[in-house]
């Protein structure tokens, strides 16, 4: 478990694709969907690339993608893109010049933290096309994209992107960029799409927004809480995977002290050798408002186990803190009216719920109701696909590149 | 019939705590580690949630050291929304509200001594800006009748017409700022020539200067103060270009532009001290500069590391916190989401801003609430 923790590189991810992909595991019937999606997904694919691309024609045959302007009209398509430094994790200087003529069809992808792995496909997919991409990473953290972008040029396809960071606060940058772009796909906290949205207003660019993502785990008796503490630690409670909220059920509700002891017990034992998670600007502050609702709320609160991570019990609330090193638990409600009226502030937002007891049919509804898409037994949160499909779909690119490289 | 609300700390000792507070306000002396003590361990029995915040952070005994009450954990600003922090056996006879989060839940501020907050409040007042008693006021803050609930528009009221005896505009009407209103004032005060003082949210400071209202220019020797707050909607202006601006609109020097720094969790305010200090003047002049702010001897005011909340040495950025000795019927130690840095031994700071992650609150939303209404 604990080697998940090092960012998985895009020629590993291929070598364990036969593994993992599940064309190598599924039968016959589900080939034949699995290729109608195929089928499917590349004529969405066709639709939403053909007035995006200068010079580029997505053929009809939804297998085949052809790029009629090749390597050339890419690089042709790249010098307009003056200004921007395109060496690794440089940052981009001064304002960008402005274009002689109307726009690079480039894409211009932001990044939060733990999505380097999500943008990996389309990246690959754009690239191929010959569309020029600028990804910006957070500052302080572009190493990690930069190792998978550097996959991509070894496989030639990375010649027409650039990694670039710039400070959160040159909101012109961010908006020259847009204004270059066709395609502007964002991951990142509420905060971040908004900062976006406003910069972009006036632009044609079409704008793609990936929000906060959290899963949630229901536990019911003390030993499921050591595999809970497995799903907290891989991702350090960054990923969408990641379980922002716990439930008790069972023999759990009744003493949620106890639980939270035996879950800080587990986290302790997880923490002997694991790096130290370090925290985003602004976690604090918000872990630490959670936190004190909880407190004064009628809750309980523990803190310290794994590096600081808080985690808290309270009676009626989630932690809103999607992504931040917090954990919230509640006892399960009783029926699902109470489950969704408890969910309700994160719908749409869910992306995976663990359980080693079977959930009852209408939990499972008002659970699939508020965006979750996965079900799992505790302890496997974080072993879903390594290009974390966000949404809970298959992405174009895994669905067509993937098929091609293999 | 008791009120629920209240603490169960004994009248009797809080009264002892008063006097002698009133006596180190009186002296302009900060309180010593003996008076800080024995208010920690009054509110930490009087207010059953005190103690246990600090029980469970293990603290329970008193400090008996400065560098032991600056390490005390502070109660979060947020945890006046969900708990009744209360430490005196009385009946509660005020509560300020908070002017609302993001979240929408308000803070409240149970009181049932404000004694030490309006002596306060007069020496602070008349110590940085109010030597000089000045007969008209305006007010961009809602009038207490409107909203009673409010600790700024009772700060106003109680200096402007209790310690200055002075008349007052409530400018904030119930569909928002009355520009005309405003204007109007202006010119009857130029008329009469005598310095004046104006008082408001940067919100509504801001809403004013965009308004393009001319004839706003005061008297010469006018004050006008800045309460602070957030601004949520449309684009803020940047703080040098605000005071500019601020300075050719109302006809004043920088120097004359001040700022008040308080929240509802408290009972002290900070004022720029440029007005009267002329060593600082530099400050008033350079508007690009980080506000400065003075705090008077009975509010401590320290810095702490934002994912440790451990202090931090002067001089290092942080989140502020306060020890507030007015505070005596209910929380003296209060932490903000504000960020700061102690620049002198006095305990001036540098105001820098709200800490990312925190969410906008403040008087500000006053004006944004009503406008939002409309």
């Amino acid at each position: 478990m604990m080697t998940e923790l090092r960012p998985l590189g895009l020629e590993q991810i291929l070598k364990e694709w036969p593994q993992r992909a599940p064309l190598q595991r599924v039968g016959r019937r589900e080939l034949e969907d699995r290729w109608i999606s195929v089928v499917a997904a590349a004529e969405a694919l066709h639709s939403k690339l053909a007035g995006l691309v200068d010079g580029v024609e997505v053929s009809s045959d939804s297998t085949r993608v052809h790029e009629l302007g090749g390597v050339s009209q890419l690089r042709t398509l790249m010098e307009t893109l003056e200004g921007i430094d395109r060496r690794f994790g440089d940052e981009l200087a001064g304002t960008l010049a402005p274009l002689p003529v109307r726009p690079c069809r480039a894409t211009l992808s932001l990044l939060a933290d733990t999505s380097p792995q999500a943008l990996l496909e389309e990246l690959a997919i754009f690239a191929w096309l010959g569309m020029p991409s600028l990804v910006r990473a957070p500052r302080g953290r572009w190493r990690v994209p930069a190792m998978f972008l550097l996959e991509l040029r070894m496989l030639g396809l990375g010649d027409a992107i650039s990694l670039v960071t710039w400070p959160h606060d040159r909101s012109d940058l961010l908006a020259e960029a847009i204004r270059r772009s066709a395609v502007v796909r964002v991951w990142g906290r509420r905060s971040t799409l908004e900062l976006v949205q406003k910069a972009a207003v006036g632009s044609a660019a079409t704008l793609e927004f990936f929000g906060p993502k959290l899963s949630v785990a229901v536990a019911t008796e003390l030993t499921d809480l050591a595999l809970v503490a497995e799903d907290i630690v891989v991702m350090e409670q960054r990923g969408c995977f990641s379980p922002q909220h716990l439930f008790f059920d069972g023999e759990l509700a009744n003493d949620p002290g106890a639980a939270l002891d035996s879950l800080a017990a587990s986290l302790s034992e997880l923490q002997e050798g694991s790096p130290r998670p370090r925290r985003a600007p602004g976690e604090a502050e918000i872990i630490r408002a959670a936190a004190t609702r909880a407190e004064f709320g009628g809750g309980l609160l523990r803190t310290g186990a794994f590096g600081d991570l808080w985690y808290m019990a309270s009676p009626s609330h989630l932690n809103l803190g999607a992504g931040c090193r917090s954990l919230s638990c509640s006892q399960l409600p009783a029926d699902s009216r109470g489950l969704e009226a408890l969910l309700s502030p994160v719908s749409g937002q869910l992306s995976a719920v663990a359980s080693l007891a079977p959930l009852h049919a209408e939990m499972l509804a008002v659970f699939k109701r508020a965006g979750a898409w996965r079900f799992c037994r505790l302890g496997e949160l974080q072993a879903g696909r390594p290009s974390a499909i966000h949404e809970g779909r298959c992405r174009l690119g895994g669905l067509l590149v993937y098929e091609r490289w293999n | 019939m008791s009120d629920t609300r209240a603490g169960s700390g004994s009248p009797d000792v809080a009264d002892a705590l008063e006097r002698e507070l009133i006596g180190y306000m009186d002296g302009w002396q900060k309180p010593p580690i003996e008076f800080w003590a024995r208010l920690w361990s009054f509110q930490a029995e009087g207010c059953a949630e005190l103690g246990r915040f600090w029980r469970a952070r293990g603290y329970d005994k008193p400090p008996s050291s400065y560098n032991e009450l600056l390490a005390l954990p502070a109660i979060p600003t947020d945890a006046f929304r969900f708990a009744d922090l209360h430490s005196v056996r009385e009946p509660i006879t005020a509560v300020f509200r908070t002017s609302g989060t993001t979240s929408g839940e308000r803070g409240q501020h149970l009181r049932s001594r404000l004694r030490p907050y309006e002596h306060g409040a007069r020496l602070a007042w008349q110590r940085f800006y109010g030597r000089t008693a000045r007969a008209k006021w305006l007010s961009l803050a809602p009038a207490p009748q409107r909203a009673p609930d409010s600790s700024l528009g009772f700060m106003i009221q109680d200096l402007a017409v209790e310690l200055e005896g002075a008349a007052v505009e409530w400018a904030l009407r119930d569909t928002g700022l009355d520009v005309d209103a405003c204007v109007a004032w202006c010119e009857a005060a130029r008329q009469v020539d005598e310095p004046v003082v104006v008082f408001g949210t940067t919100y509504a400071f801001q809403r004013l200067l965009e308004s393009g209202a001319d004839g706003l220019e005061l008297p010469r020797g006018s004050v006008l103060l800045d309460t602070g707050g957030m601004k949520r909607f449309g684009e803020a202006m940047e703080p040098s270009e605000y005071r500019v601006a601020l300075s050719e609109a109302f006809g004043l020097s920088l120097i004359n532009i001040g700022a008040e720094y308080s929240m509802t969790e408290l009972s002290s305010q900070l004022y720029t001290p440029w007005f009267v200090d002329k060593t600082l003047e530099a400050d008033a002049l350079e508007p690009a500069r980080p506000a400065r702010y003075s705090p008077p001897p009975w509010c401590v005011v320290s810095v702490v590391d934002p994912d440790s909340l451990a202090p931090l040495p002067d001089g290092e950025a942080g989140i502020i916190r306060f020890m507030d000795a007015a505070n005596v019927d209910t929380c003296a130690w209060v932490q903000t989401s504000d960020l700061g840095r102690v620049i002198s031994a006095d305990g001036d700071i540098e105001h820098l801003g709200r800490a990312p992650g925190a969410v906008p609150r403040g008087c500000s939303l006053v004006l944004e609430e009503l406008e939002s209404l409309r």
